[in-house]
């Protein structure tokens, strides 16, 4: 129990300082979405589907990248504090116990950049190097 | 108990008999009642709870095992998922017709809403198609809007079978707990109801137990005081029935019964009081006190009867002894009876047996003890009056000897009285005569006054003369006045000395013709003296004297004269007393001999109560011998 313990404390660490280094990902909206920033907090809850509308009015349509992908997995670490399977467990647990309906996966980037492109309440992430078309914006993400 | 009560119970007029099987028939209508509500509201809750346990109950049940068979499956599809082992799709396919099955079977149930659970097999087999159809994609790790959209649907469709299943377990939750609420309700309704029904019955029981207890107690105490003042022999005790029911007629048949016997006292008063006008009707052939009663009344009137009858003197009455015990009847027969023998001794008595023999019947016999008084005196006065009549009948013969002797002598006085009467009158005659003379006399002197008053003249010369004359004339008158007095007077005494005075009246008469004489010469002597005074005429005053002495005379000569009368008068009234004196001797006469005949009567009067004595036999005598030994005749 304790070692568990230990282990939690280091690789919280490990974690906690990753961010300050580069941020991997960027979350980006739709280009006729206000919303200019977004706390962390109030991310994991949209990717959680906890939080379904806009503050300024209109559904969320959440996108995931593909599982296999590095930026989910940052993201996955980054945000929801939980790695890829366990988020997929969530989803899969969620869908077939009727509790909700796991967010839309794309296979590729740019897929996920069409579609935030093409839905006035998408919010999706890319890797920080991905080139942004027009339509689409970066919300920053504050602590 | 009010007034408003008493009428209530008048009008209902229950009996107590009634009253006393209201309080049962009260209870088993309350028991019954409450029973037929228990048993309906019962079989109602028993309907509901049988509707619960083979209804709603296997539904729900169906509904639970329906959504575990559907986590089971969902399960498998995750586990499949999870996996990515395409394979376990067919465990789920194998839970799916287990589902189905399930789905089949709730159908069955009585309650089951058969549309609902169609559309929920619809709905559950267009929803494992995609279900099935997306896990496999997602064990492909296919990605993309398709599988999103595909899981979008399975996730509303899962839902919506969830909602279904749970509406449905819902709608038999509330049908239970409606059901259970209802039959709550229902018990607590029954509870209430039969409750209200017992307390009301408890209630309604008590009252009728009071009313019915009150209605027995209070005229039972009315009847109990009622019988108990009878029971003291008070018959003007009131009483009031004041309802319909058995006491209420056991107090009106004491009521009759006290009237009844108020009459009999009163009847039985009036009887004591002597008015046996009362009439008894008995009341039923049964009544033993009316009947004896009405025999009683019966009997003392024809007592009252036999003793008016004998008290008008009605010996021949029929007294009718009813029997040994009659004491009245025997008493009253006694009575007459004794009567009856006292009147016989009476009539012995008045037929003259006055020896009759009477015993007394007892100390206190009065009437037997006087008659034998009776008898003893009767005896004795008829003795006397025996002796006594004799003696009257020797008394009346002497009386009448005597009456006759009397009667004897009385008309040997009459007839001196007669010869008495005789001679009286012949004095009264010439008394009579006397008195003519006396008037003749006088006339005479009045022709001599004539004439002196002629010869005045001479009168008065013989004055002197005239006055010796006269004087002796005077004398002369006064001698025959005297004398004639004197033979007045002797006449008197010759009429009173009777027959011894019949020579002494000769004698008186004669003496009165002396008298009478002297005054015949006492006359002359004046016709002398009138000769003398015609010598003195010439002298007035002799005439005057003359005129007065011969007016004088003329008195003498009336006085003479109606001395005379008087004398006439006086015999007269001897002569009558005479006569009143025969008159008196002829009644005397008469009354002697009336007092003779009546001695004779007497005598025969004395004879016949001698006869009329003999009628009454004493003892000693011979003939009818009467002998009433009164005894006593106790039987």
């Amino acid at each position: 129990m304790r070692k568990i313990i230990t282990f939690a404390i280091c690789l919280a660490a490990l974690v906690g300082a990753a961010p300050a280094g580069a941020q991997q990902y960027r979350v980006i909206v739709n280009a006729a979405n206000t919303t200019t920033t977004l706390s962390k907090e109030d991310l994991a809850r949209v990717y959680l589907k906890k939080m379904s509308t806009w503050k300024n009015g209109g559904s969320v349509t959440v996108v995931d990248q593909a599982p296999k992908s590095p930026v989910r997995a940052a993201f996955s670490m980054a945000v929801l504090g939980r790695d890829v399977p366990t988020m997929k467990n969530y989803w899969q647990q969620s869908l077939f116990s009727g509790r909700g309906v796991p967010p839309l996966e794309q296979p590729t980037e740019a897929q996920v950049v069409a579609f935030v492109a093409a839905n006035p309440g998408a919010i999706g992430y890319v890797s920080s190097e991905a080139q942004l078309p027009e339509g689409v914006k970066t919300v920053t993400v504050t602590q | 108990m009010s007034s408003a009560q008493q009428d209530a119970t008048r009008r209902f007029g229950l009996s107590f008999r009634q009253k006393i099987l209201l309080l049962p028939g009260l209870a088993a209508v309350a028991l019954l009642l409450t029973l037929v509500l228990t048993v309906s509201l019962g079989s109602t809750n028993e309907k509901r709870l049988l509707k619960i346990r083979d209804g709603y109950y296997p539904s729900v049940q169906v509904s639970r095992s329906l959504q575990e068979d559907l986590s089971k499956l969902q399960r498998q599809l995750l586990d499949a998922a999870s996996a990515r082992d395409s394979d376990q799709l067919e465990l789920a396919d194998s839970l799916r017709q287990s589902i189905r099955t399930s789905l089949e079977r709730a159908k069955a149930n009585p309650v089951a809403r058969v549309a609902a659970l169609d559309s929920i097999a619809r709905a559950f087999d267009r929803y494992y198609i995609l279900a099935r159809r997306t896990t496999y994609a997602m064990i492909r790790g296919e990605m993309g809007e398709q599988l999103s959209q595909a899981q979008g649907q399975m996730y509303e469709q899962f839902t919506a079978i969830g909602a279904s299943l749970d509406a449905g377990t819902k709608h038999d939750v509330a049908e239970i707990d409606a059901a259970f609420d209802a039959a709550v309700a229902q018990q607590k309704r029954t509870r209430d109801t039969v409750m209200l029904i017992a307390i009301g019955a408890i209630l309604a029981l008590g009252a009728l137990a009071w009313y019915a207890v009150t209605s027995l107690t209070r005229p039972m105490a009315q009847a109990v005081h009622v019988a108990d003042r009878l029971a003291e022999g008070d018959v003007s005790v009131a009483i009031e029935a004041t309802s319909n029911d058995e006491i209420g007629r056991l107090m009106r048949s004491l009521g009759r019964m006290v009237g009844y016997l108020r009459e009999m006292a009163g009847t039985a008063g009036a009887i004591a009081r002597g008015d046996v006008s009362a009439t008894v009707a008995p009341r039923s052939t049964h009544d033993a006190f009316g009947t004896a009663f009405a025999h009683m009344v019966d009997s003392l009137r024809e007592m009252v009867r036999i003793s008016e009858r004998v008290a008008q003197g009605d010996l021949d009455v029929r007294v009718d002894v009813r029997g040994t015990d009659d004491a009245i009847g025997r008493a009253l027969s006694g009575m007459t009876e004794y009567l009856r023998e006292m009147a016989a001794v009476a009539t012995q008595i008045g037929e003259g047996n006055v020896s009759v023999k009477v015993t007394p019947r007892s100390r206190a016999d009065a009437f037997g003890r006087s008659f034998v008084a009776m008898s003893q005196r009767l005896i004795e006065v008829t003795t006397s009056l025996r002796a006594s009549a004799q003696a009257i009948s020797a008394a009346a013969s002497q009386v009448a000897g005597s009456a006759q002797l009397l009667s004897g002598g009385t008309r040997d006085e009459s007839a001196a009285i007669q010869t008495t009467i005789a001679h009286l009158e012949r004095v009264n005659t010439l008394v009579s005569r006397n008195a003519r003379h006396g008037e003749e006399m006088k006339r005479i002197a009045e022709v001599g006054s004539r004439s002196i008053a002629e010869s005045s003249d001479a009168m008065r010369e013989t004055t002197a003369m005239m006055r010796d004359i006269l004087e002796r004339i005077a004398i002369m008158d006064e001698i025959a006045n005297e004398t004639n007095v004197l033979s007045l007077n002797a006449l008197i005494e010759a009429a009173r000395a009777g027959d011894h005075g019949r020579g002494f009246s000769v004698v008186a008469t004669e003496v009165r013709e002396l008298a009478m004489r002297s005054q015949q010469a006492a006359e002359g002597i004046r016709a002398l003296a009138s000769k003398s005074q015609r010598v003195t005429t010439k002298s007035e005053s002799l005439v005057v004297g003359l005129l007065e002495s011969n007016r004088k005379t003329t008195d003498i000569v009336q006085q003479v004269s109606s001395a005379s009368i008087d004398q006439a008068e006086g015999i007269a009234t001897v002569n009558e007393a005479m006569r009143q004196v025969d008159g008196v001797t002829e009644r005397n006469a008469t009354a002697a001999e009336d007092l003779a005949a009546t001695a004779q009567e007497m005598a025969a009067q004395a004879e016949a109560l001698q006869d009329l004595v003999q009628f009454f036999r004493v003892g000693d005598d011979a003939g009818h011998h009467g002998d009433f030994a009164l005894t006593g005749t106790d039987n």
